[in-house]
């Protein structure tokens, strides 16, 4: 009974060691319970710390860009670019008055996804007014707090760089000018609201004429952007006049232009009576031809022909001909067709009168090495020589001829020219200038001129000759009557006045409208003969007509193409086509 | 007796430390709480416009909520002095314009502070 008493007792006491414990267990279970429960608010404050790591780094990738601001019907019209990769939630748009000093915010609600621009921001909800007149600057705040701001400022207010080109620089009257007028913003953070408007004031002096064909239209001008505007127009005014132009921009801040100048002239290098020899040639010399046509007959060993060669130096130094060759070449390669023998050619030299040779078959040639031809700035020079014609043994109907001038600034060659030549007895037809209007006087050496000079603005007179130089009386070698002698007046040449040449073999002279070109055309037949003097020998003509030469700057030379067109006595009756190119040199006095 | 004794105590331990961890639990979750709502408040002073109205200048300080959370400002300071203390709320993602009243002269550096009631603070420089 006593060991059951204890046993029970010894029972009690683990009991309370037992509920000792749960209580033990329970307050432990609870601090764990406060730890893990304290962690978990821990980890809630290092997620919020996440959370707004990302928000703050979503804001990185905002890249806002205001790219354009214009006025489009009165009303703001911005575009604006997002260049980062996460979205922008655009909220407000601040708009500052500038001038005014007036703020306005704007609430506005538009999203722009990444690498994407949004366009028309201010012309509706809200529509925003702005005059294109006045300075602005304009920001947009974006939910997330990423910001971007830039400048309006007007034409008026902003100094823009301009520049002025003008093409050709140096103009030949009548001809295109094209302007190029370049307008740079280099503002980096301003926009110019409105569209640029060029305007352009053209003067001369003296006095000019344009005709407009190209006028630029307005256009809008980013910042950091260049715009280039064209005119193109033809400018016509006499030889020497100074072209000023001004660009600038319509209500363009004072003193934001830019002058540029242009000189009209009329040529440095000669003037063609059809075909105006402009700035290309600046620094070429040009090389006319003077030959007969026919050159003769064949094998008449005594008479002789006159050939040419003009050369008109384009530029305001000296040049020197050391060396000049005439060349013929026909199709017919027999060895016994020769327009003109080296043995037998007889070749005269005129001016000058020393130098020439005949150095092979079909090839005239003068040359001085040691003591070269001189050509003053903007001369003329007529390299003339008188020359048998060869033998050839069938008619030549095209005779190519190729003429080459060696000078201090190169050689110069000239083709695409041809006479013609009869297998028997034909004219020797030559037209050239002269200095008198007595024929028989006309028809000597030192009266055959190859180019004239005449006084800027002033009168002269021309004389052009017309000559047979086969001496026989053969009736086969005369020019017939109906032929016409045809002078192309050079460009810029006035009041061509002609008296009355009937008496002296003239019967019609015509003179057409000026072409489109500026040249002008006269035409006079010869109503006689021409190479059928009694007992044989010489004979010429001599048309003249007065005219007035251009006002010009600096001395120029112009070239008058002269030929003829008729027929010679022959059987059957042949080409008389002999051709003349004269430089006509008009100085500004002293001529 | 033992047992009792043992009880008695037990209970009174479990429910002392119940009391406390509780008491404990409570102050740590306001404290969690409000260092959360701290962390997720964000704001950025979005313009500040300096003009004057007859003789008095005054400053429209535009504060955006970028945070989600809505914020309580508290106390706006123009150069460490303070200008306006009337308390905005502004909810999470909107803006608000405060007019504060202080004396400026033009193109001066301004240093604006701005405070929420959680404390946020954001300090900017602006030129009048």
């Amino acid at each position: 009974m006593m060991a059951r008493r204890s046993w029970a007792r010894n029972q009690r006491r683990g009991l309370s060691t037992i509920i000792g414990a749960v209580f033990m267990i329970l307050i432990v279970a609870s601090a764990l319970n406060v730890a893990l429960w304290t962690m978990r608010e821990q980890d809630r404050v290092t997620e919020s710390i996440l959370e707004k790591t990302n928000t703050n780094l979503n804001r990185l990738n905002e890249d806002l860009n205001i790219s354009d601001v214009r006025v489009s019907n009165g009303k703001m019209n911005l575009t604006l670019s997002n260049a980062g990769g996460a979205a922008s939630y655009l909220k407000s748009l601040y708009l500052v008055n500038e001038t005014s000093n007036q703020q306005y915010r704007y609430d506005i609600d538009i999203t722009v996804d990444g690498r994407e621009s949004v366009s028309n921001v201010g012309q509706s909800s809200p529509a925003i007014t702005l005059k294109d007149n006045t300075d602005y600057s304009i920001k947009v705040v974006s939910q997330s707090g990423v910001t971007t701001t830039t400048n309006i400022s007007p034409v008026s207010s902003v100094g823009l760089s301009m520049s002025l080109i003008v093409i050709p620089p140096t103009v030949v009257p009548g001809q295109n000018v094209t302007l190029l007028f370049a307008v740079a913003n280099n503002s980096t953070d301003s926009f110019i609201p409105a569209s640029i408007t060029p305007t352009l004031s053209k003067s001369c002096s003296p006095s000019c004429q344009f005709t407009d064909y190209v006028t630029p239209q307005s256009s809008y001008l980013k910042n950091g952007n260049t715009v280039f505007f064209k005119w193109v127009f033809k400018a016509d005014g006499a030889d020497g006049v100074v072209m000023t132009f001004n660009a600038s921009l319509s209500n363009a801040k004072q003193g934001n232009f830019v002058i540029e100048k242009g000189l009209l002239q009329t040529i440095k290098s000669s003037e063609a009576s059809e075909i105006f020899v402009g700035s290309t040639l600046l620094a070429k010399p040009e090389v006319f031809i003077i030959a007969p046509g026919p050159f003769g007959e064949a094998g008449n060993n005594l008479d002789k022909a006159y050939w040419a060669i003009a050369i008109a130096n384009p530029i305001d130094i000296k040049m020197n001909i050391s060396s000049i060759t005439i060349n013929l070449f026909s199709s017919n390669t027999d060895s016994s067709h020769k327009p003109l023998t080296s043995s037998t050619c007889g070749i005269t030299g005129v001016t000058p009168n020393t130098g020439w040779s005949c150095p092979h078959d079909g090839t005239m040639r003068w040359s001085s090495p040691v003591s070269p031809i001189m050509i003053d700035p903007y001369e003329t020079y007529t390299f003339l020589a008188k020359v048998k014609p060869g033998s050839i043994n069938s008619v030549e109907p095209a005779l190519l001829i190729s003429v080459t001038a060696f000078t201090n600034l190169g050689q110069f060659a000239k083709q695409g020219y041809a006479t013609n030549m009869f297998a028997t007895a034909a004219p020797i037809a030559q037209v050239y200038l002269t200095d008198t209007n007595v024929a028989t006087t006309a028809v000597t050496d030192s009266h055959v001129l190859g180019n004239i000079k005449m006084n800027s603005g002033q009168p002269r007179r021309i004389n052009v000759t017309i000559a047979d130089f086969e001496t026989s009386n053969d009736a086969a070698s005369r020019i017939l009557a109906g032929g016409l002698l045809i002078i192309n007046v050079p460009k810029n040449f006035t009041n061509i006045t002609i008296p009355d040449q009937t008496s002296t073999g003239f019967s019609s002279v015509t003179v057409l409208p000026t072409f489109a070109d500026g040249t002008t055309q006269i035409r006079a037949k010869f109503s006689e003969n021409i190479g059928d003097p009694v007992g044989g020998g010489v004979e010429g003509k001599v048309f003249y007509f007065d005219v007035t030469a251009p006002t010009v700057a600096i001395s120029r030379t112009y070239v008058m193409h002269t030929f003829l067109d008729g027929f010679a006595n022959t059987s059957p009756q042949f080409e008389v086509d002999a051709f003349g190119t004269f430089g006509i040199l008009v100085c500004t006095s002293g001529c | 007796m033992l047992v009792a004794a043992v009880g008695i105590m037990g209970s009174g331990l479990v429910a002392w430390s119940n009391s406390s961890f509780s008491i404990a639990q409570q102050k740590i979750a306001n404290s969690t709480d409000s260092k959360i709502n701290m962390i997720r408040e964000n704001f950025v002073l979005e313009d500040v416009w300096f003009y004057s109205q007859g003789p008095t200048d005054y400053a429209n300080v535009t504060i955006r909520n970028t945070g989600n959370v809505a914020i309580k400002i508290s106390h706006i300071y123009v150069n460490n002095t303070q200008v306006w203390n009337t308390g905005q709320m502004i909810n999470a993602t909107e803006a608000e314009t405060i007019r504060a009243t202080f004396n400026w002269e033009p193109n001066n550096l301004q240093s604006i502070w701005v405070k929420t009631t959680r404390d946020s603070q954001v300090k900017q420089i602006w030129k009048s």
